[in-house]
């Protein structure tokens, strides 16, 4: 069967329905006890208390400026990086391997370094979204700026591109699968350290909201907090990869799936 | 020596291609010249050195021993005045037709309505106005050699480098492109270097036909077609060109066989 006559929907629907209601089921049989194992019936529940007293709303702000922030800085580090280290040769064997041995440290580790530099407030933990953020799309600029053809830029460079011109309208357009993996892995590393720097040294967002709740014990609410910055992420991944489709026509032509 | 430079000179040029004991001889010294607005074919065959003839003229490569003038001036890199086109068309897979085609002219500054002037003129000359909004990817390959071709004559250059552009089309695909190319070339007089190993093409083609050896490649002889153009290629069955291309093929198959002693 091909399921190609069904709605697009149809599938993603069915998977997530059947996720959710296995998870219901396991959760009611008490494999575990409820408290310890909230099924989504009881997250949701803790979800609309959350929105109706307000803090939901408070931590989501916190977090997402946080979030986009960081973001929008690691990747445009990380773009930065990859152009360098993509298209000049001596670059990429000079800082390469010091890029690979800081992409390997857990930043879990660096947040109390961040305490001490950048203090208790919103700059650390910026600083550590875009610090998880901007590896995955280094390295996937550099790969994909690496890859492109000769043929390519041998034919720009003889109608007339060179320097930056010849990295945008060439290198970047041509790799634009790469971009596109680059930052949606950046949008789940990016959160990763986000929630990493807000466990400590947080007084709202939804990391802090998460470790709050599991040290008061609510499981429910701690579900809830994980479940939402699951959506919330899954949500800008769709939106981000909608986008491109929509505003690059060509983004077709250089990438079957985005 | 004329008091003006050849458009393409070629000056005791010799170029390798690895190291120690894994070098590869390409060229050894090839000399000869491309003159102003002439039509000059490389033959040779497969492995002497052609395409690195070309990728030297194009700046590609820079050559291990002589140099390669434009207009007197040595070759340091690719540049705008010497257009390429490319075995396999190498047409940008994220531009349209049109944004191919006028890719040249976007990056030299011109405006949104000059460009589309030019797109406009070389579309209607390859006869692919109504294909302007496609992507590459959506044409054959005899249409995407035409778009190729188009592009490079859209950016003016001085000299058109061509690399087996026909090589990978059809028989009857690449006898329109044949024509195509010496209408457009009519229309546009430029400097052509095309590099081929069909003997019948580069009669068709060619002001001047050089024969290459086998590796490493070195300039054999020389021919010149007088033939008046236009041209047609059932003047090719003409006596005194199928004189000609017996003696061409007698110089190429004589290289082979000394390869192969």
């Amino acid at each position: 069967m091909s399921g190609d006559k069904l709605p697009a929907w149809a599938g993603p629907s069915a998977t997530a329905a059947l996720f959710a209601l296995s998870w219901e089921c396991l959760g009611r049989w008490q494999t575990y006890p409820a408290h310890l194992f909230p099924p989504p019936s009881e997250a949701a529940r803790a979800l609309a208390d959350m929105w109706a007293s307000g803090e939901l709303l408070r931590d989501a702000a916190a977090s997402g400026r946080r979030w986009f922030s960081g973001l929008l800085l690691g990747n445009l580090l990380g773009l930065a990086l990859g152009v360098l280290t993509g298209s000049i040769p001596w670059a990429r064997r000079s800082v390469g391997l010091l890029l690979n041995f800081l992409r390997t440290i857990p930043f879990l580790l660096l947040v109390p370094f961040a305490m001490l530099w950048f203090g208790l407030g919103e700059l650390e933990k910026i600083a550590i979204t875009a610090w998880g953020a901007a590896f995955p799309v280094w390295l996937n600029v550099q790969t994909g700026i690496v890859g492109v053809e000769q043929e390519y830029v041998w034919a720009a460079r003889c109608l007339g591109a060179s320097g930056l011109r010849l990295v945008w309208e060439v290198h970047l357009k041509r790799c634009l699968a790469y971009l596109v993996a680059g930052t949606r892995l950046s949008i789940a590393t990016g959160t990763f350290a986000l929630v990493a720097a807000e466990m400590s040294g947080a007084f709202e967002g939804l990391g802090f909201r998460v470790f709050y709740s599991y040290q008061m014990f609510q499981t429910d609410r701690m579900m809830a907090g994980v479940l939402l910055i699951a959506f919330l992420g899954l949500t800008f991944d769709r939106v981000f990869v909608e986008s491109v489709r929509r505003l690059l026509p060509w983004s077709r032509k250089v990438a079957d799936e985005l | 020596m004329s008091s003006s430079p050849s458009a393409l000179a070629f000056q005791g040029v010799g170029h390798d291609y690895g190291e120690g004991p894994r070098l590869v001889r390409a060229l050894d010294r090839v000399d000869f010249e491309v003159h102003h607005r002439e039509f000059l074919c490389l033959l040779g065959p497969s492995g002497c050195g052609k395409s690195t003839l070309l990728h030297l003229a194009a700046g590609f490569l820079l050559p291990r021993r002589g140099a390669v003038l434009v207009d007197g001036a040595e070759v340091l890199g690719p540049g705008v005045d010497r257009g390429v086109v490319f075995q396999q068309h190498s047409l940008f897979p994220w531009e349209t037709v049109a944004g191919n085609i006028g890719f040249g002219p976007r990056l030299k500054g011109f405006s949104r309505k000059e460009r589309e002037a030019i797109v406009e003129r070389y579309l209607a000359e390859i006869g692919l106005r109504e294909f302007a909004a496609r992507y590459p990817s959506e044409l054959s390959f005899g249409m995407r050699q035409r778009v190729g071709l188009a592009r490079a004559f859209a950016n003016d250059p001085e000299i058109l480098l061509m690399d087996e552009p026909f090589a990978s089309l059809d028989a009857l695909t690449r006898l329109q492109m044949q024509e195509l190319l010496m209408s457009v070339w009519e229309r546009h007089t430029k400097t052509v270097m095309f590099v081929t190993h069909d003997v019948e093409e580069a009669l068709l083609l060619a002001d001047r036909i050089l024969i290459l050896s086998a590796r490493p490649g070195r300039v054999l002889s020389e021919f010149r077609i007088t033939l008046p153009r236009p041209r047609s290629r059932f003047q090719l069955a003409d006596r005194h060109l199928t004189e000609l291309k017996g003696e061409i093929l007698s110089a190429l198959t004589s290289t082979l066989r000394r390869e192969a002693s």
